[in-house]
C-alpha cells in the first residue's frame, strides 16, 4: 500500500467500507478486461479522492448498491474505447456511442467488475452488498454529481482509451 | 409492473412537492417504455435493491430544476444549478423515493434504496434498465417532471 493510500485508508476504514477494500476493483478492472478484451488496463499513478463532481471521459455505466454501507461505483471510458469494446465483444463495426449494443457492452463490462468485487466484499468482508441494476449514458459534457458521498478514482490506460473506475459510498468516519 | 409499488411513488411526489408549497401538480401524460431511458437536461437516478430491484429516474429540464432547488431554499432566486442545488435536487428525489418505499405495506421493508446520482448534460442519452417502464408526466406551476419507474420483478 501506498502511502496516498494509506493515509485515505486510515480517514476512511470507520465507513464499513475503507480504501482497501477498493483493491478489490482495481483488481477486476484489470482481470475483466484482461480475459474479455486481452487488454491490460494499466492503473496511471495511485488512488485519488474526487473534490468535485465528475466530468464524463465519454461514456459511464452506473452501479449502485446497499447494505452495510450503500454508494456506487462507475465505469467511465474515453468513446473509442467503448466502441473497441463494442466491437471487440460483438464482431461488428459500430460507430455510433448510441447504438444499444455499445452502451450495452459498456454495462455489461460494469456488471462483470462490480458483480466480482461485491461477491469477493461480502465473502471476506461480510458486508451484505447488494446491486440494483446498471444504468449506463453517454452525452458531451456530462457531470455526474453524488452529493454526501465519499468518492476515489483509479485511473488506467489500456491503449486504445483511458478508463476510469470510480467508487463512492456513505459514511467514512473520517470527516 | 405491480400498481402498489407505482402509486406510493406517486403519493410521494404529490406528498413532498405540498410540502414545498408546490400544490397545483397534474398528470398530465403516461406512457410505456420497452427500456428505460431518458434524455432530459437533469437526470436524478436511485436503485432499488432487496425483494424489488429496479431503477427510478426523475427527469426535469433545467428550469424546472432551478425552480424546484428555489422552493426548497424558500423562494430564494436560483440562477445555476451549482453544486449546492444539485445536492438540493438530490435530496429532493430522496425524499420522494423514501417516501414512497416506507409505503410498501411492511413494517420492515425489506427494499432499500440507493443514494441517488444527479446527471447533467445537454444532449444526454441514458439508458437505465433494460425492463418495461412506466412513464409518468407531472405538470405543475413549475415546470415538467418525469417519473420513470423501472422495476424488475
Amino acid at each position: 500500500m501506498t502511502t496516498q493510500s494509506l493515509v485515505l485508508y486510515q480517514k476512511y476504514r470507520r465507513g464499513g467500507m475503507d480504501t482497501n477494500d477498493f483493491e478489490v476493483f482495481h483488481n477486476n478492472v484489470v482481470k475483466v478486461f484482461d480475459e474479455f478484451l486481452e487488454m491490460k488496463a494499466l492503473i496511471q499513478g495511485d488512488i485519488s479522492e474526487e473534490k468535485e463532481d465528475l466530468i464524463s471521459l465519454g461514456i459511464s455505466s452506473i452501479i449502485s448498491f446497499t447494505g452495510k454501507t450503500s454508494g456506487r461505483v462507475m465505469l467511465d471510458m474515453d468513446p473509442e474505447l467503448a466502441l473497441y469494446v463494442a466491437n471487440h465483444l460483438t464482431g461488428e463495426n459500430f460507430t455510433d456511442l448510441k447504438d444499444p449494443l455499445v452502451l450495452a457492452s459498456v454495462s455489461e463490462l460494469n456488471n462483470m467488475v462490480a458483480g466480482n468485487s461485491v461477491v469477493d466484499l461480502n465473502n471476506n468482508k461480510e458486508l451484505d452488498l447488494w446491486l440494483a441494476p446498471p444504468i449506463v449514458m453517454t452525452g458531451t459534457n456530462m457531470i455526474i454529481a453524488l452529493p454526501k458521498l465519499k468518492s476515489f478514482s483509479y485511473l488506467f490506460d489500456t491503449g486504445k482509451g483511458k478508463i476510469r473506475y470510480n467508487i463512492a459510498f456513505k459514511g467514512g468516519g473520517g470527516s | 409492473m405491480d400498481i402498489k409499488y407505482v402509486n406510493p411513488f406517486i403519493q410521494g411526489l404529490f406528498s413532498v412537492l405540498g410540502q414545498f408549497g408546490v400544490t397545483d401538480v397534474v398528470k398530465s401524460k403516461l406512457s410505456k417504455k420497452e427500456t428505460l431511458s431518458v434524455t432530459h437536461d437533469i437526470t436524478s437516478i436511485s436503485g432499488l435493491t432487496g425483494d424489488i430491484g429496479g431503477n427510478i429516474a426523475y427527469c426535469f429540464p433545467e428550469e424546472t430544476a432551478k425552480n424546484i432547488v428555489s422552493k426548497m431554499m424558500m423562494g430564494m432566486p436560483v440562477e445555476q444549478l451549482d453544486q449546492m442545488g444539485r445536492s438540493a435536487l438530490s435530496e429532493f428525489c430522496n425524499m420522494i423515493t423514501g417516501n414512497a418505499i416506507a409505503k410498501f405495506g411492511s413494517d420492515n421493508s425489506p427494499v432499500k434504496a440507493t443514494p441517488p446520482s444527479v446527471v447533467i448534460g445537454k444532449d444526454v442519452f441514458m439508458v437505465i434498465s433494460n425492463v418495461d417502464t412506466l412513464a409518468i408526466e407531472f405538470s405543475s406551476s413549475i415546470g415538467t417532471i418525469e417519473l420513470n419507474i423501472g422495476l424488475e420483478n
